[in-house]
């Protein structure tokens, strides 16, 4: 009993040997301050034939992994090494995880299929002046716009946006992809609905739901489903108010629309 | 919550764990050890909790700038009037605070004049600089230069920054207004007026910081940041430019020379997802930048500057640095959260 009293005093003495530094320390220590999440970027966001994609965080001994399935990345799924080639549109997540650090938040990219182009555009509204995008078919040009909405790729809007298509062979379209901005602070936010009209005989309405509850800036985008042949649709998109937790709560919200991808 | 309340709780949570015995084995060999940042030959550990006061009693808004006084006492401006100046000793002890009518309490510089120390603040609510004792009285104000003719009404003048040169002379930055740098003499007379808002060789994107270099006694001259265009840029004492230094990616707040190197907050990284993504910036008197603590480790490629950007998310908006007499850091952050300065120890 007596030895094995000692054995355990021996053992926590040895073991409070072993710490680096007392735990009283008033330095930042191991895994307590997080890495910056990994910088992502891509070829094109919007896939022909093939994009590369590229991932860095320039620290020492830090490890990214990815996923391409859009869940958060562990330690345990592929280290990125060498820039990937990919030929599938999804969800490309990277995070970054160090000895020293608190793993990274997950930066993901999205990545599009390019779909059908319109025979004709027809816009019915115009822009705000300040916000153009680069032409009048910036929302066609298989460009996706970045996180600054004075980017040329964004066309803004302060009212709904109209307009009219014209397809060639009247294809089978699936489904119609709206990629916007949201940037509370800037006061742009989702739409708050769109209506689609096909052949001038059907009418699709879309409630968009996910109007954000605080401060955020972030691509965003949905699907609104279609599943016939089109051989003229008309498009509107209406601009939301600001929500009441908004220092502009009630007045009309921007509207930043970067591209419009006809599925098959 | 802030990072700061979050980083202590997280620690408070750590040593609770402590407590039981089968957990500490683990935890020092995981957790329990200093992490340095920084690269080369200026390396940090990091203590979040230094100069931490009571809110209610010794709040902070924006910590703008600090400097070090003829006694060791390191001194912080802020933009709360409940007490614009906090004076603490190098533990982060309060000696002592004063100030109530500087709103916009943002530059923040010491002079030694026979022996007595002095400060200058810059004031760009007020559209004043501001010259006083140590301990709060002043000495004389500088108006907006409209004489000058740049300025049409003294709104526009709104002033980041002051330099003071050996023969007691004053150089002021507009980095919230115009870009004009001003030329004072000691008494606070106009002598001159250069820069301007503008891209060019000689013109400024947020002037945001001044500083006189002595470093070569034979030619002093003024180093002056151009933060929006992460450039540093040398100017002689008349104002004509002689150089400019790119810092890729790096929107560098004011130079801050200490013995033979310069030192600067980095407010954020140009292009980050997250906006407090600051860091510190240290350059060597051959203008390389050496040490960046809290982003990626510097490097060049054919005489170039990579890009630099915050690496770890510890410093969120980086507004000005302090460097002792033991060589440790002070670091005053902007718009992070109402948190006090945090002390860098060299290792």
């Amino acid at each position: 009993m007596r030895i094995a009293i000692l054995s355990i005093l021996l053992i926590s003495i040895l073991s409070c040997a072993e710490k680096t530094t007392p735990i009283d320390s008033v330095f930042v220590q191991q895994q307590q301050v997080s890495i910056t999440q990994p910088r992502v970027t891509a070829t094109s966001t919007i896939i022909d034939s093939a994009v590369t994609i590229t991932a860095a965080l320039a620290l020492e001994d830090v490890g990214i992994y990815y996923t391409t399935d859009g869940t958060a990345p562990t330690e345990n799924n592929t280290k990125y090494t060498t820039p990937l080639t990919v030929e599938k549109e999804g969800s490309y997540s990277f995070k970054a995880f160090h000895a020293d650090w608190k793993p990274s938040e997950t930066t993901t990219l999205k990545l599009y299929k390019k779909g059908i182009i319109p025979r004709k555009l027809f816009w019915n509204t115009k822009p705000n002046s300040k916000y153009p995008g680069i032409d009048s078919i910036t929302l066609m040009n298989h460009t996706k716009g970045s996180v600054n909405f004075r980017d040329t790729q964004w066309v803004g809007y302060d009212t709904t946006a109209i307009a009219t298509m014209y397809f060639k062979y009247k294809p089978r379209i699936k489904n119609i992809t709206i990629g916007y901005l949201i940037d509370t602070k800037s006061w742009i936010f989702p739409p708050e609905a769109v209506e689609v009209y096909i052949n001038k005989t059907h009418r699709i309405r879309y409630n968009v739901s996910n109007i954000p509850k605080g401060e955020l800036k972030k691509l965003e985008d949905f699907q609104i489903p279609i599943n016939r042949n089109v051989e003229t649709m008309t498009i509107r998109v209406y601009n939301s108010k600001l929500p009441e937790w908004h220092p502009g709560k009630g007045m009309n919200a921007w509207l930043f629309m970067d591209e419009w991808i006809f599925n098959e | 919550m802030s990072r700061r309340k979050f980083l202590k709780q997280s620690s408070y949570l750590a040593m609770g764990f402590l407590t039981y015995p089968a957990f500490a084995k683990a935890f020092s060999v995981s957790s329990s050890k200093d992490v340095i940042i920084g690269h080369n030959a200026h390396q940090y550990k990091v203590n979040l909790n230094w100069g931490n006061l009571n809110p209610s009693q010794t709040p902070v808004n924006d910590c703008h700038e600090m400097v070090q006084d003829s006694k060791g006492r390191i001194v912080l401006l802020t933009n709360h009037t409940k007490n614009n100046v906090i004076i603490y000793d190098k533990s982060g002890k309060l000696i002592e605070t004063w100030g109530t009518e500087y709103p916009g309490a943002h530059g923040l510089t010491l002079v030694k004049e026979n022996g007595t120390d002095f400060l200058f603040i810059t004031d760009y609510e007020r559209h004043q600089i501001i010259k006083t004792t140590i301990d709060g009285k002043v000495v004389f104000k500088i108006d907006a230069p409209l004489e000058t003719g740049k300025y049409t009404n003294k709104e526009d003048f709104k002033p980041t920054e002051t330099t003071v040169t050996k023969n007691g002379d004053i150089y002021v930055a507009d980095g919230y207004g115009k870009q004009y740098i001003t030329h004072y003499n000691h008494k606070g007379e106009l002598l001159n007026i250069f820069g301007g808002q503008g891209t060019e060789n000689g013109q400024f994107l947020n002037a945001h910081g001044i500083c006189y270099d002595y470093r070569d006694s034979d030619n002093p001259s003024l180093l002056i940041t151009a933060r929006e265009l992460n450039q540093l840029k040398r100017f002689d004492l008349d104002g004509t430019f002689i150089e400019t230094i790119p810092v890729p990616g790096a929107l560098i707040c004011r130079p801050v020379i200490h013995k033979n190197d310069i030192y600067f907050a980095v407010l954020r990284s140009k292009n980050a997802v997250h906006d407090d993504s600051g860091f510190i910036l240290i350059m060597n008197e051959k203008n390389e930048v050496v040490s960046c603590p809290g982003a990626t480790a510097p490097s060049y490629r054919n005489n170039e500057l990579d890009e630099l950007y915050q690496t770890i998310r510890l410093f969120q908006h980086p507004h000005d640095v302090c460097i002792d007499d033991d060589e440790n850091m002070y670091v005053a952050q902007w718009n992070s959260g109402q948190t006090y300065p945090i002390k860098l120890t060299r290792v």
